[in-house]
């Protein structure tokens, strides 16, 4: 599993406290954006840019991707960051610092996914919290943005939001599937630091579809 | 209804008996009779028996008609022109083939402008029309040879090719022209049509004077006329095409139809025997899909939770996915993925 610094984007060891190449860590992060706990919700739109029917479509599709998945949420955030490069370590901060209003507090961010948007430098990210560390990879993510692209691009970032998220589904659907099939395939991808360090964190997540 | 019989069957049986009796003499009166009968002032028959006061009447004078006199000289030579026959070295040329063009004046009657302009003319129709004009220019007084007959040349020479109009027309004296259709045209063109284009094409030339005015203003109405059958033609031939293509769409419709029908009588048996168990096959899968379809929809999705070390200190995530810029719409999305640190892209 190859795990990639929010910084310099270089690998990283999957248990490193700090990146080997540039030393980035959170701390790093609360310099730069703030040390403090922030309160968001979900669809944080800073940046102004839905309207109001659009924002009601983009929560009603947000509320049925927590339906599907119901260990899962998505946050949104919209604002301006100023390089393209910050979206990175804002997204890792975000994830590790915000606490969403819409979330139970039973889920940590952990279950989280992240779209960060800036409509400034018109650069949009997405990140993921631990627990899709094994299923999600960055080119699912990509994918997912690039289904969003032409609609940003057209200033309709409704639509592009809708987009992603529906990719994203998809991607996870298929992931849930397949780990419910080959649960081994997804535990052999992180790199043990110890045998039996990979273990189910409950006896009743075992991947499989319920309905 | 009955007297209308009556009356029917009398005067059929009546009929022969009156033609017998017409031949029959009329009877007569005695004078005994007759004077007792004038006497009351009435004599029965008296009018058909030639015995009323008519019969007595005056006979009226006999008319005679108006001595007018014998016609002079003068009136017989204006109608009757002695005709001289077309000589015989210019028949090969008129009547031997199908004309090369459309104005035929082997003997040079007209003279080079006007002929030049008429050909033209007859071209230019041509060019436009699918029914050629072909003028036979003769002198006022000739006459065509008796064994030259204008029906036998448009069979000869016009029966292949395109349809033509041959006009004989005697220069001088329009009222002589004659008119001979190619052997396609007179199905086509009723013998009404081709006298009223004649009679019209003549009065056309006689209001003119001048012989060469004349010729022109009788081929400019027989162009008209022309196009006016023509229009008879295409007509004719839009109809039939119409009428075609309405018996070949018919004919498809009604073989078709037959088919069908024939196909339905042959699986009706088996149709009605499968309806049943066929709707409930139908049902089922339906019912199916749609459990399956709302069973999809309604489905949720888990993830294994597999224990992750943290890093870089963060305690619910490290992992960083994709940044893409939408700044431009000429690049493709892969060319706008941004993978590189921002330091790295500076240098």
């Amino acid at each position: 599993m190859v795990m990639k610094c929010p910084r310099c984007v270089q690998k990283i060891h999957r248990a490193a406290g700090a990146c080997p190449h540039c030393g980035f860590t959170l701390a790093d992060a609360d310099r730069q954006f703030g040390g403090r706990e922030l309160r968001l919700r979900c669809l944080a739109d800073t940046a102004g840019l839905l309207r109001r029917e659009e924002r009601e479509r983009v929560e009603a599709v947000m509320d049925q991707f927590r339906q599907r998945f119901p260990q899962l949420f998505v946050a949104i955030y919209t604002g301006a960051l100023g390089e393209a490069a910050h979206l990175r370590r804002f997204g890792f901060w975000l994830l590790n610092r915000a606490s969403f209003a819409e979330v139970p507090p039973e889920t940590a961010n952990a279950a989280g996914i992240l779209l960060t948007i800036d409509p400034v430098t018109k650069a949009a990210a997405m990140s993921f919290g631990y627990l899709l560390d094994p299923f999600l990879e960055e080119a699912d993510t990509f994918e997912c943005l690039s289904r969003a692209h032409s609609h940003w691009l057209e200033g309709r970032y409704a639509d592009g939001m809708i987009k992603a998220l529906d990719q994203l589904s998809w991607v996870l659907r298929k992931r849930s599937q397949q780990a419910r099939r080959h649960p081994q395939r997804f535990t052999r991808k992180l790199l043990l630091p110890s045998p039996g360090a990979t273990r189910p964190r409950s006896p009743t997540h075992t991947g499989e579809v319920s309905r | 209804m009955n007297r209308l019989l009556w009356l029917t069957v009398t005067a059929s049986l009546a009929g022969p008996c009156l033609a017998a009796r017409s031949n029959a003499p009329l009877p007569t009166w005695n004078e005994a009779d007759r004077k007792v009968m004038e006497k009351s002032g009435w004599l029965a028959g008296g009018q058909i028996l030639g015995g009323g006061a008519e019969a007595d009447a005056p006979q009226p004078a006999p008319v005679h008609p108006p001595d007018l006199g014998q016609p002079t000289a003068a009136d017989l030579a204006a109608d009757q022109v002695p005709a001289s026959p077309v000589p015989e070295k210019y028949l090969t040329a008129y009547f031997d083939a199908r004309p090369k063009t459309f104005l035929i004046d082997p003997q040079g009657l007209l003279d080079r402008q006007c002929s030049h302009d008429q050909l033209a003319f007859l071209t230019a129709h041509a060019a436009d029309s699918p029914i050629d004009l072909f003028i036979y220019v003769f002198a006022k007084d000739q006459e065509i040879p008796g064994e030259v007959r204008g029906e036998e040349l448009s069979e000869r020479c016009f029966a292949s090719g395109r349809p033509a109009l041959l006009a004989y027309y005697f220069l001088g004296a329009p009222q002589h022209a004659r008119l001979y259709l190619s052997p396609s045209l007179p199905d086509v063109i009723s013998p009404g049509e081709q006298r009223r284009a004649l009679q019209s094409s003549i009065t056309k030339a006689t209001e003119k004077s001048g012989q060469q005015k004349q010729l022109q203003a009788f081929t400019d109405e027989l162009a008209r006329r022309i196009y006016r059958m023509e229009q008879l033609l295409h007509g004719i031939s839009n109809d039939a095409d119409d009428a075609k293509a309405a018996q070949t769409r018919a004919a498809k419709l009604a073989k078709k139809s037959s088919s069908m029908a024939e196909r339905w009588a042959r699986w009706r048996p088996l149709a009605e025997d499968l309806a049943i168990p066929g709707l409930l096959l139908g049902s089922l899968l339906a019912a199916s899909l749609g459990m399956i379809g709302w069973r999809r929809w309604r489905a949720t999705y888990r993830f294994p939770e597999i224990a992750v070390e943290p890093r870089l200190g963060g305690d619910h995530a490290a992992g960083v996915g994709a940044v893409i810029s939408f700044a431009s719409a000429d690049l493709p999305p892969a060319s706008q993925r941004n993978q590189v640190a921002h330091f790295v892209r500076r240098t």
